[in-house]
């Protein structure tokens, strides 16, 4: 699995890296250079890194909720994060990279907390989806209040392509605040994996089995929001991804929930790279935010997922 | 005595319960619905706590963590519902172990567990909790969706297993007779306590309403109807 999904995500990552070409040739040397190292190397390993830890904490949301339907977005985790970051950046004015990613993080965990209190961890899809939908709408509603208050007149203006997600123009280091606390929630996420995929017996069989569920369900919360929360301080609320990856990868591991973690993070990773080659070399004259091409890729399959699922309920 | 345990309290479902099973026995719990057997399952298998003391041949096995828990035992949900749709042959290896031959699982083993039927998922989850081979099996209603002649093989497995040296199993059990019929010996559980043992006695009538009258089961009020 790891054999050929390895040299797909390293193509797609020199191919962001490299592509278009026309605008790397022809042109001065340190330009060039620039081009490729301060543009477009912060804008692929952002796309590696978000990508990979939507892709790792939507699987283990799945696997928590024991849900195909869980994911980040679904859940209003990314909306949390997105209210955390602007209440951050332009109520409270703190617009450090750390500050933002702190706000982020806060804002994903309430969200996250807010859910398994509404639903609970045993909650039918049905309720899930209602209590992710409900908490969305409202941190979305909080963030449009929180730019409508903000002292800056450009607020709204301002925060448009970031809500929207993006990943032009961040400079190396704010990649790294990223991709750090990414890649660190990954590894620790890898690390459940094994008790993620013991919780697919149930509750009461995984504790028989010695697991302390009560805890692993606190440490995958805290993960998906620290990581998540991370990548959207930094890039905006990015869709779709942390729901079709994890989907994709269980195909490639009989099913087993926490054992897809990885391959739900390669994917994830390269499904955001390749949605950033279509932003990019889309003859439109000008950029899409990245988060519209998830969504319009990314909402079709969830409708299809849900049509598919109660059809398959009802045979 | 091979398992020990004593003060077992969860609030409100368990009060205090002290139990001894010795190498080799197979123990029935009986009793109305509500009357704690799952429960008492429960704080033997360390679920949602790790209330009173524990000792498995001197070992509290509530502490072990999963690399060792499956060798010194299982518990068996009384839950047919599996909340992830895997393979029969991953859901039994998740267990830690290999699915014995006596459940006839051969053909079931690639199929996705939400495919299968009532019974033939339940086989697969009794071997689930049989495959490690744990020094202590905590069954809830195994024979519960089985068909007669499965209800008999799986008791009759569950001997076999237990018989080995180092083993014994603690079996809820609703069928009265059944658990008579399959157990060494029968705890009679009431109001989170153990109430009595064996089927022999006046407190039958009063902790289950039912008698036996000339070698069958019925409600205890009929008595008094003429």
């Amino acid at each position: 699995m790891i054999r050929w999904l390895l040299p797909l995500l390293c193509t797609a990552f020199a191919a962001s890296l490299l592509l278009p070409f026309d605008s790397l040739i022809g042109i001065d040397r340190g330009l060039a250079t620039a081009v490729l190292v301060e543009l477009r190397l912060p804008r692929a390993l952002l796309a590696l890194a978000y990508g990979a830890t939507l892709g790792a904490a939507g699987a283990a949301i799945q696997a928590l909720f024991a849900n195909p339907l869980a994911s980040p977005d679904l859940t209003g985790t990314t909306s949390g994060a997105a209210l955390g970051a602007v209440v951050t950046a332009y109520l409270l004015g703190f617009s450090a990279p750390v500050a933002l990613s702190v706000g982020a993080v806060i804002g994903a965990l309430a969200a996250l907390a807010l859910l398994l209190a509404l639903a609970g961890p045993k909650a039918e899809t049905a309720t899930l989806l209602l209590a992710g939908l409900a908490i969305s709408a409202l941190a979305g509603a909080l963030t449009t209040l929180a730019l409508a208050l903000a002292p800056s007149p450009f607020a709204f203006y301002d925060a448009y392509d970031w809500l929207m997600g993006s990943l032009i123009d961040r400079s190396l280091d704010q990649a790294a605040f990223a991709a750090l606390p990414g890649l660190l929630a990954i590894l620790l996420l890898l690390r459940r994996g094994p008790a993620l995929d013991r919780l697919a017996l149930g509750e009461e069989v995984a504790q028989s089995l010695g697991d302390d569920v009560g805890r692993l369900r606190i440490e995958i919360v805290w993960l998906t929001a620290f990581g998540v929360g991370a990548c959207v301080a930094i890039c905006g609320a990015i869709g779709f991804i942390g729901l079709i990856a994890p989907i994709f990868a269980r195909r490639l591991t009989r099913g087993h929930p926490g054992r897809a973690i990885l391959p739900a993070a390669l994917i994830g990773a390269l499904l955001l790279l390749l949605a950033d080659l279509a932003v990019r070399l889309a003859p439109l004259g000008r950029t899409l935010p990245i988060g519209v091409v998830t969504a319009l890729i990314g909402a079709p399959f969830f409708l299809w997922l849900v049509a598919h699922m109660r059809w398959r309920l009802r045979t | 005595m091979m398992l020990e345990a004593s003060a077992l309290s969860l609030p409100g479902r368990l009060f205090d319960v002290s139990i001894r099973i010795g190498e080799g026995e197979l123990v029935g719990l009986v009793g109305p619905n509500g009357s704690g057997k799952t429960s008492l399952l429960h704080a033997l298998a360390g679920i949602g706590g790790r209330p009173g003391r524990v000792s498995l041949d001197g070992v509290d096995p509530r502490i072990l963590g999963p690399a060792q828990r499956p060798a010194w035992l299982t518990y068996l949900p009384a839950t047919r519902d599996i909340p992830w749709p895997l393979a029969a042959r991953d859901l039994i290896a998740l267990g830690g172990g290999q699915p014995l031959a006596g459940l006839e699982l051969e053909a079931l083993l690639d199929r996705r567990v939400d495919t299968l039927s009532t019974g033939e998922r339940s086989r697969v989850l009794i071997a689930r909790a049989l495959a490690p081979r744990p020094k202590l099996l905590l069954l809830d209603e195994p024979t519960a969706n089985l068909d007669p002649l499965w209800q008999i093989r799986l008791m009759e497995l569950v001997r076999d297993e237990i018989a080995g040296g180092g083993r014994a199993a603690l079996v809820a059990i609703h069928d009265l007779d059944a658990a008579e019929h399959h157990a060494d010996r029968l705890l009679v559980m009431n109001g989170g306590r153990i109430a009595a043992e064996g089927l022999d006695g006046p407190h039958v009538a009063a902790i289950f309403g039912v008698e036996r009258v000339s070698g069958r089961w019925q409600a205890a009020d009929r008595r008094s109807s003429p």
